[in-house]
């Protein structure tokens, strides 16, 4: 791997990243937060965070014979109607991996 | 006092360190597959210190994507953190330069999560919040670190033939779902996951960046739409 490269990567993202972190804390003096971006910001995770869940449970290929290989999307559609009640993420994490070895070791 | 209030917030942290620990041996296991040298692996740690674009980015690297994409891709992934920035930002106003830096350089998921829970129900003056997110911010760090260390140093032994890469998508499905409070935002969710499967097979892995900004894109017209509704509907 091309040291370079991956500095350029490491250094690169982090300084993006820290940007975005520091971004409202350092400027809310003067920019403050305008109306319209509020609810965008509310759908941020909504818009990044499934896309990377789905790839990773639909196309990963398991080995539950009865639902297709497809075990983990199936724990995970469990598991998000769990979270909707519990709002926990230690108890959905516990849950979710509960039933995938359940699934894996048992079924 | 102030120091009570720190080790609090480190005992808050401890609820969420599992949902860590298998990210954690997952980056390090990874880095030590990919022979990332260990102060690479620190570099990434310290530098980046967000786990979900670090093991994406990684993934990248592996793949020889261009460093523009990776870094992009990461970005879009990172984006969540402008909104935890927003979110913090009203409670960090009167605090020192550097404190700010080290309150925003902290700002994980968990850290994010536990401030939220904690910044609307407690009683604690201002000061004395932003010391219980120091402290749940500086154990994230800490048990960040310790578990890709672990998965490095024990690569695929720690994970074993357990699975525990499941806990990666299962964490981010614990920490959004708590954030679907609307339609507008559900919908968004299943664009992105529905998109994502399609785009999945694009080149540079570019599916990932065209289904969260074209869900984003879905979310703010739909939103947009039914402002222009309510509008229209008071006359």
């Amino acid at each position: 791997m091309d040291k370079t490269y991956f500095w350029i990567v490491c250094l690169g993202l982090g300084a993006v990243t820290f940007s975005m972190r520091a971004s409202f804390i350092f400027l809310l003096e003067y920019i403050g937060i305008p109306e319209k971006l509020k609810p965008v910001l509310a759908m941020i995770p909504a818009a990044v965070f499934p896309a990377l869940i789905g790839p990773a449970v639909v196309f990963h290929q398991g080995s539950v014979e009865f639902l297709l290989g497809k075990e983990r999307l199936v724990v995970c559609i469990f598991s998000t109607l769990l979270c909707y009640k519990v709002r926990s993420v230690f108890v959905t994490l516990i849950f979710g991996m509960s039933m995938l070895f359940i699934l894996l070791y048992v079924a | 006092m102030s120091k009570y209030v720190f080790f609090k917030g480190v005992q808050a942290a401890f609820s969420l360190v599992p949902g860590v620990l298998p990210f954690g041996l997952i980056m390090g296991t990874l880095a030590s597959s990919s022979h990332l040298e260990f102060y690479e692996l620190l570099g990434l740690n310290v530098f980046v210190f967000a786990g979900a674009s670090q093991l994406v980015a990684l993934d990248l690297i592996n793949h020889h994507i261009p460093a523009v994409v990776v870094i992009f891709t990461g970005a879009c992934i990172n984006l969540r953190h402008l909104m935890y920035s927003a979110s913090v930002a009203p409670h960090t106003q009167k605090l020192g330069l550097l404190h700010k830096f080290f309150v925003s350089y902290l700002l994980t998921d968990q850290a994010y999560a536990i401030s939220n829970l904690e910044f609307e129900r407690s009683t604690y003056t201002k000061a004395d919040k932003i010391i219980y997110y120091t402290g749940a911010g500086a154990a994230m760090w800490v048990a960040w670190q310790l578990s890709t260390l672990a998965g490095y140093i024990f690569g695929s032994a720690a994970l074993g033939n357990m699975s525990l890469d499941f806990g990666v998508p299962l964490t981010f499905l614990a920490l959004v779902v708590p954030t679907l409070k609307n339609k507008v935002v559900i919908i968004v969710a299943l664009s992105s996951f529905i998109i994502s499967t399609f785009s999945h097979a694009m080149p540079y892995k570019l599916g990932l960046i065209v289904a969260a900004l074209s869900s984003l894109a879905i979310g703010m017209v739909i939103q947009r739409m039914s402002q222009w509704r309510l509008r229209r509907s008071h006359g």
